[in-house]
């Protein structure tokens, strides 16, 4: 049986932080340099921001010598903190800078929150951006997190690539699974045809789309997203993805 | 005189057998269109169709009774007065007994003339390895400046021919026995030299095949979609010159390429796509699908295509085996950061 708390804190840690690089406030990096901070249940469900090469990075597992680190006594401590249910148990509290860095940077996530609105076609082209690496990590991590349907469709594919595409260029993400292994990647996947393509015109059809802002049938009807390859397949990840979006949720 | 198929064949029946028309009709088209055009023969008039161009044209029509070597040589004198002439019998003529022939007097002299060989490949397997022809696309090939096309049903043939007749060059036409069920049926084939058609879109084989395995492979790609796997399936019409960034397109997005073909396995349509293959220094794996390195035993062409593997049963077992292989593998599995 799943244990769905430890998946929803999984996407968490390996789908929704990694976004971060995307959607952080401009010198987060910089404001980080030299310093990283850990959130972490366990060994195993845990994550550390830190800058490196003057680029903000999100890295799986516990950093070595960490500046800030926000512990949970588990997974549902974690899933209620990042619903804005709960304070972690912070260790660095002598370092109130970093401390509001740290803030700062877990509420540029909210750019994700489906309630949230992106005024400016610049916002709406960063929460595509984000949207789109968050949805191929989130089906990684559903698979890497035990989910039964994401683990059969991984465990018995071919090397397959599902891509997404906004067609002029503003964003694209790809989820390579081979026989129990993926990958969620940013950008065209090169090397091989897409076996399922989800196809957007322009960055304002994909963010109708991705953040439901119309029905899907309006979405396909008026020509706001093509799909190209499998429809079966098609139909099976986009209803893996709704699923992970519910669970995040709750 | 008996008409039972099998080892009492009689010649008569190789009439029964050619029942498309199609580029027989299309031949007397052109004919009238242009009046360049003369036809030749080698005593095939009847059971190759170009007797249809006789009916039509017959101070244009050309018997040279049965010599093939002949019928090239007198081709090639037509072809330098200025005409355009379009010379049929059985492919295992043209290209073997012909072969000097075809060679020296019309692609040595860059003659335009057509050849139509047909009952190519096993597709008269009754008449026995002396009529099978499953050599002729490795040997036109090999001769420079020889374009060479193999179309899959009677349209494309009709298609194929009317673009051969405006080519500058030589040409070499390859038809099977004309009884194979449409591939294009009521839609259109958008022909042209040298650019293939995909008839099927895929991504995890691409197969490519001419002739009369394209509807083979189709259905191959239909039972091998049931079984979840996406396969792209391209009408390679032209073997010379061949559409080369086609296969490398197919290289990069499948990775694995089933190359099948009426025809032996070396030299033909699937060592032109190894050729292309080898040269993008990609990791592709690649199943030739030909006739084996013997001669096929006199029989029905579908059964001699059953057992070398051709049919749609074989193609669908190199589909699945290609399936199985892990190629150049991209072992890069780390989410980006």
């Amino acid at each position: 049986m799943i244990d769905r708390e430890r998946l929803r804190a999984r996407l968490h840690l390996g789908a929704l932080l990694p976004v971060l690089p995307l959607v952080a406030p401009a010198g987060a990096a910089r404001r980080l340099a030299g310093r990283a901070i850990d959130i972490a249940v366990d060994d195993a469900l845990a994550a550390h921001v830190c800058a490196d090469a003057g680029a903000l990075v999100v890295r799986a597992g516990r950093h070595a010598a960490p500046s800030l680190r926000l512990s949970f006594a588990d997974a549902p401590a974690l899933n209620r903190f990042f619903a804005g249910r709960a304070l972690p148990s912070l260790d660095g509290w002598h370092r109130p800078l970093l401390v509001i860095e740290a803030a700062r940077l877990l509420a540029s996530l909210r750019i994700l929150d489906p309630r949230a609105r992106s005024r400016t076609a610049a916002a709406r082209a960063v929460r595509v951006r984000a949207l789109l690496a968050f949805a191929v990590r989130a089906l990684a991590e559903l698979q890497r997190g035990g989910h039964p349907e994401m683990r059969a469709l991984v465990d018995e594919s071919p090397d397959r690539v599902y891509q997404w595409t906004v067609d002029d260029g503003a964003a694209a993400a790809f989820l390579r699974m081979c026989r129990g292994r993926v990958r969620a990647g940013r950008g065209e996947y090169a090397r091989r045809r897409p076996f399922v393509h989800f196809r957007f015109p322009t960055v304002e059809a994909a963010y109708r789309v991705l953040t439901a802002t119309g029905s899907q049938m309006e979405a396909v009807a008026r020509g706001w997203v093509r799909t190209e390859g499998s429809p079966e397949y098609a139909r099976k990840v986009s209803g893996l993805l709704q699923e992970a979006g519910a669970l995040l949720d709750g | 005189m008996t008409r039972v198929q099998g080892f009492t064949w009689t010649v008569e029946d190789t009439n029964l057998i050619t029942q498309d028309d199609a580029w027989g009709e299309a031949l007397v088209s052109l004919g009238r269109s242009d009046p360049r055009i003369v036809a030749v023969t080698a005593d095939l008039g009847r059971s190759t169709k170009i007797g249809r161009f006789a009916q039509a044209f017959p101070e244009r029509f050309f018997n040279v009774g049965i010599a093939e070597q002949n019928l090239m040589a007198v081709a090639s004198g037509l072809a330098a007065t200025g005409l355009i002439p379009v010379v049929c019998t059985y492919a295992a003529f043209a290209s073997l007994r012909a072969a000097e022939f075809v060679r020296t007097d019309i692609c040595y002299n860059g003659r335009r003339v057509v050849i139509v060989g047909t009952l190519a490949g096993v597709s008269f397997g009754q008449g026995g390895p002396t009529h099978h022809a499953v050599e002729d696309l490795a040997l036109m090939r090999a001769l420079p400046g020889m374009t060479v096309m193999a179309p899959c049903d009677g349209q494309e043939a009709a298609r194929a021919l009317a673009a051969a007749v405006a080519l500058p060059g030589p040409s070499y036409l390859r038809l099977a026995r004309g009884m194979e069920p449409p591939v294009y049926g009521d839609r259109a084939c958008d022909f042209a030299v040298g650019k293939a058609i995909e008839l099927r879109a895929g991504s995890d084989v691409t197969v490519i095949a001419c002739g009369v395995t394209v509807l083979h492979a189709l259905r191959a790609a239909e039972r091998a979609a049931a079984a979840g796997a996406s396969v792209r399936v391209i009408d390679m019409h032209t073997v010379k010159p061949l559409d080369e960034a086609c296969v490398r397109r197919a290289v990069v997005e499948t990775r694995r390429i089933v190359t099948v073909e009426d025809h032996a396995a070396v030299n033909g349509l699937g060592s032109a796509v190894a050729d292309v293959v080898a040269a993008s220094g990609r990791g592709c794996a690649l199943r030739k699908l030909g006739h084996p390195d013997r001669f096929a035993p006199m029989g029905m062409p579908d059964d001699l295509l059953h057992q070398a593997g051709l049919d749609e049963d074989g193609i669908l077992a190199a589909i699945a085996a290609l399936r199985r292989i892990t190629v150049d593998p991209d072992d890069d599995w780390e989410d980006d950061a």
